[in-house]
């Protein structure tokens, strides 16, 4: 059976056209880094605006004007159906990071480490050597999947700020997370620390923004394990840079 | 004269509106649009559309030198690469220093060469090897792996003898044009309008490859984000340890992650602890070459017996790399 559907140039333009104004649209607004690493934004943004001109200045010289549509198998209509959803859903979706279910289904600071976060750098790096309030959780994480002395942990301050993701295998405990992405989103890997807080459920919810300061001791039943015992627990808006690069 | 210009300022108006529309929609929508959906389906729809943003200003570097090449660019310049097949290949593994891009971007350039007349095989060798043997990734692979020069050297040397073997091979075939796509072969053979001179072909052109190609993108990215949300990372992650299987393991999540060729060796880097060097190696040469987006958007050119039998030989080279790395170091 035969369909008819837009030849391939008027595929291309079209399609061109909205993953463009949606490119750029998002380098505009600042939404770009929610899906690539900042290093790509003004090469996307140079690529796009110059395209954009090239695709306009066919339509002035009338190149594709002579046909729109030919003639497709069923496959090719459904390939073109698909492409249509995708760019819709791009043009009409608000541009949001990746969730705690895709740091859950990864598993959160599982095997690797951060090489930028090494114990003697970052003790060197400590103005004062007590003051780990100012490492971030991506630090933090670091240091965890180092040593597992909890004596190293113990009675250390926190200042974290991340979201919620659920610990599996102990409800009292949650991670405040984030993403370390090194190209794009699809590379992003969830590292974070573990908070000890019975009941959190009831006041926070998965995905939710939070800043945690407190100290760090052993796990209540799993005394090998540490996690920060919370003296705050603080809703703050997602921040317009949620991973970390 | 009058008649004309009316009739491109109507088109030219058209395509003002087309992206006056898109603009509109998508401003309109941004603040607006905020429907909940479930965590996964969420999830799926950023993984998809941040491998075609990353990738789109790629592709279009691609098919705009491509297009340059095919339509600007004098026949005799092609005919100046060596005659001798073997040598010709290791030129042609090496144009990849000219085009520092992604895979992404070669695919149309490979597209454009054929067109101009390298041979299928030849093509191949040139899309292997000139996401690995370019400076950035190379510039790239050496910050990540300072300590480690030899994954630097293992990754280069790898690259340029797969792609070269792989050209060899296929050079042998004596019906080249039976490996590629019908599509494909008639955009080849087809009579361009040179009513518009080389302008207005380069201009048809570009619509016909964005028409061939980005559907391909569409398509390859939404299969890599379903299958990054439905298989857990950890099951591939936990095989660190084993020599064998996590040489299978590193190239697996390659090929699940679609990743930038130019920037993958930070990303590898972050398995270094827990995963032999071998693994990483095979990781970093297997990936630029074959993934789940690049095999998609080689459907466009390629037949797909073509795909599966070229899918293979890298694997299995790839494999054969890790183990002589591991086994070296």
């Amino acid at each position: 059976m035969r369909f008819r559907w837009l030849n391939d140039y008027w595929q291309g333009t079209i399609l061109g056209l909205c993953l463009i104004v949606v490119s750029l649209w998002m380098g505009l607004t600042g939404k770009l880094s929610l899906y690539i690493h900042p290093r790509y934004i003004a090469f996307t943004l140079i690529m796009s605006s110059l395209a954009l001109v090239v695709l306009l200045a066919a339509f002035w010289k009338k190149t594709g004007h002579a046909k729109i549509t030919a003639r497709t198998t069923l496959p090719g209509l459904l390939l073109g159906i698909v492409c249509a959803g995708l760019v819709i859903s791009l043009l009409i979706s608000k541009p949001v990071p990746l969730t705690s279910a895709t740091a859950t289904q990864r598993g959160i600071n599982s095997g690797a480490l951060d090489p930028d976060a090494q114990l003697d750098t970052l003790t060197m790096q400590l103005p004062h050597s007590n003051d780990y309030s100012q490492l971030t959780v991506r630090e933090w994480a670091s240091l965890l999947g180092q040593t597992a002395d909890v004596s190293f942990f113990r009675d250390k301050r926190a200042d974290v700020t991340g979201f919620i993701s659920p610990a599996s295998g102990n409800s009292d405990v949650f991670f405040v997370s984030r993403f370390i992405v090194s190209c794009c989103a699809v590379d992003a890997r969830p590292v974070g620390v573990p908070v000890y807080a019975p009941d959190w459920r009831k006041t926070y919810t998965p995905d939710q923004w939070v800043r945690v300061k407190g100290v760090f001791a052993p796990i209540k039943g799993a005394m090998s394990e540490v996690a920060i015992t919370p003296e705050t627990v603080t809703t703050i808006d997602q921040p317009e840079d949620p991973y970390a690069f | 004269m009058e008649r004309i210009l009316t009739s491109r300022i109507r088109w030219a108006l058209l395509g003002v509106l087309l992206v006056g529309v898109f603009a509109s929609i998508r401003i309109a929508t941004g603040t607006v649009t905020d429907i909940a959906l479930p965590n996964k389906l969420q999830d799926l729809l950023t993984l998809t559309f941040s491998i075609i943003i990353e990738s789109l200003p790629f592709i279009l570097l691609g098919v705009f030198v491509a297009i340059i090449i095919r339509v600007w660019v004098p026949d005799a310049l092609t005919a100046r690469l060596p005659k001798n097949g073997v040598i010709r290949r290791l030129y042609i593994s090496c144009l990849g220093v000219f085009l520092p891009v992604c895979e992404c971007g070669n695919l149309p350039l490979a597209r454009g060469l054929i067109a101009k007349g390298f041979s299928p095989a030849e093509s191949l060798t040139f899309l292997l090897a000139a996401p690995i043997l370019n400076p950035i990734t190379l510039i790239t692979t050496h910050q990540a792996f300072q300590a480690d020069t030899h994954v630097l050297i293992s990754r280069a040397l790898g690259a340029l003898a797969i792609a070269n073997v792989i050209g060899w091979l296929y050079s042998a075939y004596r019906k080249p044009d039976r490996m590629l796509t019908e599509q494909f072969l008639a955009t080849c053979t087809s009579d361009e309008p040179h009513t518009h001179g080389r302008t207005g072909r380069s201009l048809t052109l570009l619509g016909k490859e964005l028409g061939a190609i980005l559907p391909a993108l569409l398509v390859g990215a939404l299969v890599a984000g379903l299958i990054q949300v439905l298989v857990p990372r950890d099951i591939l992650t936990s095989l660190g340890g084993s020599p064998v299987l996590s040489i299978l393991a590193m190239m697996l999540l390659a090929f699940i992650v679609s990743i930038c060729s130019n920037v993958d060796a930070f990303f590898a880097l972050a398995f270094s602890s827990s995963f032999s060097v071998g693994s990483l190696v095979s990781f970093l040469v297997f990936g630029p070459m074959i993934d789940l987006k690049m095999l998609n958007m080689m459907r466009t050119t390629y037949k797909t017996w073509v795909l599966l039998q070229v899918t293979a030989l890298v694997a299995l080279m790839s494999l054969a790399l890790g183990l002589a790395v591991n086994y070296a170091f």
